[in-house]
């Protein structure tokens, strides 16, 4: 009697745990910098989890997505990360808190760039997109994720 | 037990709408539709409204490419601004659906006017009471995104908060999946 309730005790606290380290632990996000282009050379392959909404209003205005760089970073819990993009200007990330929801894991970030911060919800892997004015005869399109497993 | 608000629903709704005006509703459905707007007033104007502002912004971005400097959202606004009516049915409708989902395809671009329109309003007001920040005006636009064509779906990106010190930014809805949009946000050169 006595030890299953030790067992479920350990249990509880080895949830808990698992639990605040979750919570804790730093997301990782990506900053990819896209160039789109009105000459029909298709979507690069390397965007290729974004090509459907590329088809789609507002983005169907444009034929060629490439992408330019892309920007790898672990951001701590209240901590910011910056990621320079390809028009010298650079974009704030800051991880503010995870959202255990139902279903999904939610993530709440600041983008920041010169001029505009937003703050976000987003689901873990969901994009956030900003298309941040014309780039080399195209326009430059910045697709930040982040997970936090 | 929830009740649904008082309005006279649409016969087609939002999605609907825009799904028939990218020509993605299916056959039948289409037929329905065009035979609604034979006859209904109020679903023509919904139409005609998606097709002025696809053609704005398609005009806007064609005129981007040609040159070197994008600045099409004045012209934009000023366009919105026009025709009165136009600007007074989106208030209309901004303010009996704030915060409710927002539609897809090109009824999202119906978004970029709405959305333009709470941002100038909010940036009127808000400037009015607050004044400069610390010498630089900081425009704390009112949160406008909730991107889902379900009710029962949470979007998966939601806009919470936004602030300027430049041109307000123009949100509009991309189609991300059958049942979610969600918010681009997209700034004029500065």
């Amino acid at each position: 009697m006595m030890e299953s309730w030790m067992m479920r005790l350990l249990a509880l606290i080895s949830l808990v745990v698992t639990a605040t380290s979750y919570a804790d632990a730093p997301a990782k996000c990506r900053v990819r910098s896209i160039h789109a282009l009105k000459a029909a050379q298709g979507v690069d392959p390397k965007l290729a989890s974004l090509e459907a909404l590329f088809k789609k209003s507002p983005f169907d205005q444009f034929r060629t997505f490439k992408l330019l760089q892309e920007t790898l970073s672990s951001v701590a819990l209240a901590q910011q990360a910056l990621a320079s993009v390809p028009n010298g200007k650079k974009l704030g990330l800051t991880y503010l808190e995870r959202i255990a929801a139902k279903e999904r894991t939610f993530l709440r970030l600041k983008i920041e760039y010169p001029g505009l911060s937003t703050t976000y919800k987003v689901g873990e892997g969901d994009p956030i997109l900003l298309v941040v004015g014309s780039h080399n005869d195209g326009t430059l399109i910045l697709a930040i994720d982040c997970v936090c497993k | 037990m929830k009740s649904k608000p008082p309005s006279a629903s649409p016969t087609v709704s939002d999605r609907d709408l825009g799904r028939y005006f990218d020509g993605d509703l299916p056959a039948k459905e289409r037929s329905r539709v065009e035979a609604l707007l034979a006859t209904d007033e109020t679903t023509r104007r919904r139409l005609t409204t998606l097709q002025q502002v696809r053609a704005l912004l398609r005009e806007s971005i064609e005129r981007s490419t040609a040159a070197t400097t994008i600045n099409v959202w004045p012209g934009v606004r000023q366009a919105i601004a026009k025709p009165p009516s136009l600007a007074e049915r989106f208030g209309e409708w901004l303010r009996g659906r704030w915060a409710v989902p927002i539609v897809a395809g090109a009824a999202a671009m119906g978004v970029v006017v709405v959305v333009s329109i709470a941002t100038m309003q909010s940036m009127r007001t808000q400037e009015d009471r607050a004044g400069a920040v610390a010498g630089r005006p900081v425009k704390k636009l009112e949160p406008v995104m909730v991107a889902s064509l379900e009710p029962s779906i949470e979007p998966s990106v939601q806009i919470e908060a936004i602030e300027t010190d430049g041109p307000p930014p123009i949100v509009m809805a991309a189609v991300w999946s059958d049942a979610t949009s969600i918010p681009v946000v997209w700034l004029e050169d500065r």
